[in-house]
């Protein structure tokens, strides 16, 4: 999986998701839906689930594509379904219900470290990625709008200018607001798995 | 630890002056806890920025998902994302019965066999084979088409739907026990070719007049599938042939 491999044909899907090809995203689904839903099926989801988990399966392998360049150099629906297999163990987890390993998946799973790997980095990535911006959307919003102008680039000032605050009180505000975001993350019961 | 953040975003801000940068720069490099607070921070000040810098992206990128979500994986599932061939069962089923009353003395195979046309959705290593393949299958040279599958498969092995096709075309070819061969560890499996592999493995037994077999192995279709309607049908005409 580095950019030194040779890409695999099907890195275009990649490109895809990356750049929002909706034709190209299409021939995902018209592949793998049908074996995502009966796999989904025989481990105690149904349709619906199926469907959630497919789409947060894509999210969570763009997200990792775009967080660092990497060249697909192995089958698209490899990857995919371990990073599906994955997502659906870990729902089955947060439902407390035991996991079905008993139904393999057969067919499309590839053995091999490196894609395993990066299936789990995929994954990882995704679910800091989700506890992130669930902490963040637990701020008060006026913490939330502040980091946001601040992270985005404006200048103190600026931010200060825009909420209508003094300079003093913003810089105070921004270092209160972050520690509060840190500490909410450093809480959070799954931090010490995911990072 | 709101003043260490202060310093943090001072120093990345570029708010700090000259001989300040060199103190925090001088910590950085001496003082590892002191490091690993700083790139733990900016790690995570990066992965909301970036997330940021993304949003309009990511946003038309989940209305495009939820919209294919919603049309691929709508309930009943298989209605929506079955491709052509599998209203063809369904279609075949009520059709059954009518070709049952009109063609008495026709052969059970003969009126229940169907070959699912073939659309090769998976793909691996050597891809100009599987075109070839399809072509071959489609147009009824499945002596052809099985090469090419064994081809495919040797390079392949998980090809699951080669697999399936193979299947089909050795027992158009009537070499049933390899067939059967193929098909029913198919039909044990768990992947999306299971039931068709199943219902196929019945036609096996159906083509060499098996009746006991072939009733056998329809019984194993699960309630539900596609092929549950013509199976029950099928069931009905074997049970009589069997009294």
């Amino acid at each position: 999986m580095t950019s030194n491999s040779p890409a695999h044909p099907d890195h275009r899907f990649i490109e895809a998701l990356l750049a929002n090809d909706d034709g190209l995203i299409r021939e995902i689904y018209d592949r793998y839906s049908r074996e995502t839903i009966q796999w989904i099926a025989r481990n105690k989801g149904n349709a619906d689930d199926a469907r959630d988990i497919f789409q947060e399966a894509l999210i969570a392998i763009t997200l990792r594509a775009r967080k660092r360049s990497f060249v697909l150099t192995c089958s698209f629906g490899a990857y995919f379904f371990l990073v599906v297999r994955g997502k659906w163990y870990n729902e089955l987890r947060k439902r407390s219900q035991r996991m079905v390993t008993s139904q393999p998946w057969e067919g499309l799973i590839e053995k091999g470290e490196d894609i395993e790997k990066l299936a789990e980095e995929t994954l990882l990535e995704h679910q800091r990625e989700m506890l992130f911006q669930e902490k963040l959307r637990q701020l008060p919003e006026r913490c939330r709008e502040l980091l946001q102008l601040s992270w985005k680039g404006s200048k103190m000032e600026e931010v200060a200018r825009q909420m209508g605050v003094t300079y003093a009180y913003a810089r105070k505000k921004k270092s209160e607001c972050i520690a509060s975001l840190v500490a909410s993350i450093q809480d959070a019961k799954e931090f010490i798995q995911l990072f | 630890m709101k003043e260490l953040y202060d310093l943090f975003e001072s120093y990345l801000e570029k708010e700090l002056t000259e001989k300040e940068i060199q103190a925090f720069e001088l910590k950085l490099k001496e003082d590892s806890p002191f490091r690993e607070q700083f790139e733990s921070y900016q790690a995570l000040r990066r992965q909301y920025q970036d997330s940021w810098k993304h949003e309009e992206t990511d946003h038309s990128l989940k209305q495009t998902l939820q919209t294919l979500g919603n049309e691929y994986f709508a309930s009943p599932p298989k209605k929506k994302i079955a491709p052509l061939w599998f209203i063809i069962p369904t279609l075949a089923a009520a059709c059954a019965l009518l070709v049952f009353l009109f063609r008495p003395g026709a052969d059970l195979y003969t009126r229940y066999f169907q070959a699912p046309p073939a659309a090769f959705t998976e793909k691996g290593d050597g891809q100009q084979w599987y075109q070839q393949a399809e072509q071959a299958y489609n147009q009824g040279d499945f002596a052809t088409a099985s090469g090419l599958m064994d081809s495919i498969l040797q390079k392949n092995p998980d090809a699951v739907q080669i697999a399936f096709y193979k299947g089909i075309s050795l027992l158009e070819l009537g070499q049933l026990a390899a067939c059967r061969a193929v098909l029913e560890p198919l039909a044990e499996g768990t992947s999306s070719f299971s039931e068709d592999a199943q219902w196929f493995v019945s036609m096996a037994y159906l083509k060499e007049k098996n009746y006991a077999a072939s009733l056998s192995e329809l019984q194993k279709i699960p309630a539900g599938s596609v092929w549950e309607e013509k199976a029950e049908i099928l069931k009905k005409e074997l049970k009589k042939k069997l009294k």
